[in-house]
């Protein structure tokens, strides 16, 4: 459950790049975030997730107070969330095994189970066959998709997806929001900024419109 | 029946797998994992700093090793301080003997040779030479002498002088001589190698963490990207650190052994060149190394330096660090 009351956030020096947002997200509900470049939503998500702290404000994530939680709190609160970047963040230098793997070993758990769990990941995004591979040596949707596989490899209950399908082509993007809506289907809270308004036209899930800091609400 | 069996104990296993201890082993098994990943990845550059380290160490080892051996030789050669005390040619040979143990009762004496007027007198004419003139004169000139010597703790310039001035004032005593110009001169020169010694070291000490905590860095620089991802999927900053501690207690480690082993080279190298000393002078020397307890203790402190300057080196860049994604 992500849940925000009367946030606000400035960067020092600029202006407000969030102003007064209030609205919850239920546990097991899906929605996105739309709104153009610098509307706020990288804002948002980096709030949700502690890498930004609000100015004003409450966020929070499954009932705890996300900027009240100290330094050494926030591993914790990331390890209950799931979150995919535009950039993915993949370490290019690691096995595609290694880097859905990554989670896992940082919370110790036993190389069997690892590697039972990254498997059932990889399978999920359709990547099985390939975890031997290097990054690079994937497309962009497959890399996007092996992001995916990290972040729901350690079963969260909250995905955060910040411009999944940024780079990708029609067809890829489709593909990356279908994985989103079976996840959502299996009980995931998903919340998904994208300013790609086509790829969401037909969906019937929640709108979240942020335009100039403000949030406007569709249904 | 043996299903039945298997079952209950693979259970168990996995419960103690996914125990605290459990957990705690992979990650330090990791991260040292990581530690030697990286170190064979980078082969020639570690081994460069751990040669860099070894000799920053083995220099000032060497220094200690060549200032323990000097103050040894200086014991063995040279001979102990003593006083030499003039008593009263008035004095009687009992009243002498009681001076004597009078002086045997100071704390600071361990032991007082007497030598009685005809002692001096004999003693004189087989040295000096002038035998004959001595014949001439009535009366023996030579007072009768005490040598005192000193207890092992009062050996030190300061000590040798307090012992002096107590002796003079004990009545029947004409005068005390003390003779520990050699003695000054060479806790003169032992002190002043000791202090270059120990500059030596603080700026070898400096030195080595500095080039400890400068390669941890350009690990850290080449990880960086490991860093961010490891902090945004929830690593906390124990386990992040965790690898370049133990790079850095790996490296003051290897550095500490292998300066061990160019110190034992060096006493090695010594002790063939002293061989010949020794035929020279006819006395034998002995270069003495390093004991268990000297090398254990380089081998800690240099360990400590590295976990230490890594720590440091680690931290910091952490704390400056802004997630950026």
């Amino acid at each position: 459950m992500i849940q925000f009351q009367r946030v606000s956030k400035v960067y020092s020096g600029g202006k407000p790049a969030l102003q007064n947002i209030t609205f919850t997200l239920a546990q097991g509900e899906m929605a996105f975030l739309t709104g153009h470049s610098g509307a706020g939503k990288s804002t948002l998500m980096r709030l949700i997730c502690g890498l930004e702290k609000a100015n004003d404000g409450k966020v929070l994530l499954n009932g705890v107070d996300v900027s009240s939680l100290k330094k050494n709190q926030m591993p914790f609160l990331r390890r209950t969330i799931g979150m995919i970047f535009q950039d993915h963040q993949l370490l290019l230098d690691h096995t595609v095994y290694d880097n859905v793997a990554f989670p896992l070993i940082i919370l110790g758990k036993p190389v069997e189970e690892i590697k039972r769990r990254v498997s059932a990941a990889l399978d999920k995004v359709g990547l099985i066959d390939k975890m031997k591979f290097y990054p690079i040596q994937l497309s962009g949707g497959e890399q996007q998709r092996v992001g995916i596989a990290r972040a729901i490899v350690n079963r969260p209950t909250v995905l955060l997806a910040d411009e999944p399908t940024g780079n990708l082509d029609d067809k890829l993007s489709k593909d990356i929001l279908k994985l989103f809506e079976e996840f959502n289907q299996a009980g995931v809270t998903v919340l998904m900024a994208t300013h790609n308004m086509g790829l969401i036209r037909r969906k019937h899930h929640r709108i979240l419109n942020l335009n100039q800091g403000r949030l406007e609400v569709k249904s | 029946m043996i299903n039945a069996k298997v079952k209950p104990s693979k259970q168990k296993n996995k419960t103690n797998n996914n125990s605290f201890l459990g957990r705690w082993q992979r990650q330090i098994s990791y991260a040292w994992h990581n530690v030697f990943n990286y170190f064979y990845q980078n082969i020639f550059a570690s081994l460069l700093t751990i040669l860099v380290i070894a000799i920053s160490i083995t220099l000032p080892t060497i220094g200690y090793l060549l200032l323990k051996n000097a103050n040894q030789a200086a014991e063995q050669w040279y001979p102990t301080p003593n006083l030499t005390v003039y008593i009263n040619k008035t004095l009687n040979s009992e009243q002498a003997n009681d001076l004597i143990d009078k002086f045997k009762a100071i704390a600071e004496v361990e032991n007082v040779t007497y030598l009685s007027r005809e002692d001096t007198r004999e003693e004189f004419k087989t040295w000096s030479g002038f035998d004959d003139a001595l014949d001439l004169l009535d009366e023996n000139p030579l007072p009768a002498v005490a040598i005192v010597f000193p207890i092992e703790e009062a050996k030190s310039t300061d000590k040798l002088h307090d012992l002096q001035t107590q002796l003079k004032t004990i009545a029947g005593v004409d005068d005390v001589q003390l003779d520990d110009s050699w003695f000054t001169r060479l806790t003169a020169l032992t002190n002043m190698v000791k202090s270059i010694v120990w500059t030596i070291s603080i700026f070898m000490v400096i030195a080595v963490s500095l080039v400890i905590g400068n390669s941890i860095r350009l690990n850290i620089f080449a990880r960086r990207q490991t860093i961010i991802v490891m902090q945004l999927i929830g690593a906390t900053e124990g386990f992040i650190l965790r690898p370049f501690l133990y790079n850095g207690i790996f490296t003051g480690l290897i550095s500490a052994v292998l300066a061990l082993i160019l110190s034992k080279v060096f006493i090695l190298q010594i002790d063939s060149t002293m061989l010949h000393v020794s035929d020279v002078f006819g006395k034998m020397i002995n270069i003495n190394g390093l004991s268990w307890e000297e090398s254990l203790l380089i081998v800690l402190f240099s360990t400590i330096i590295g976990w230490f300057s890594a720590f440091i080196a680690t931290k910091k860049y952490l704390n400056k660090t802004v997630i950026a994604s």
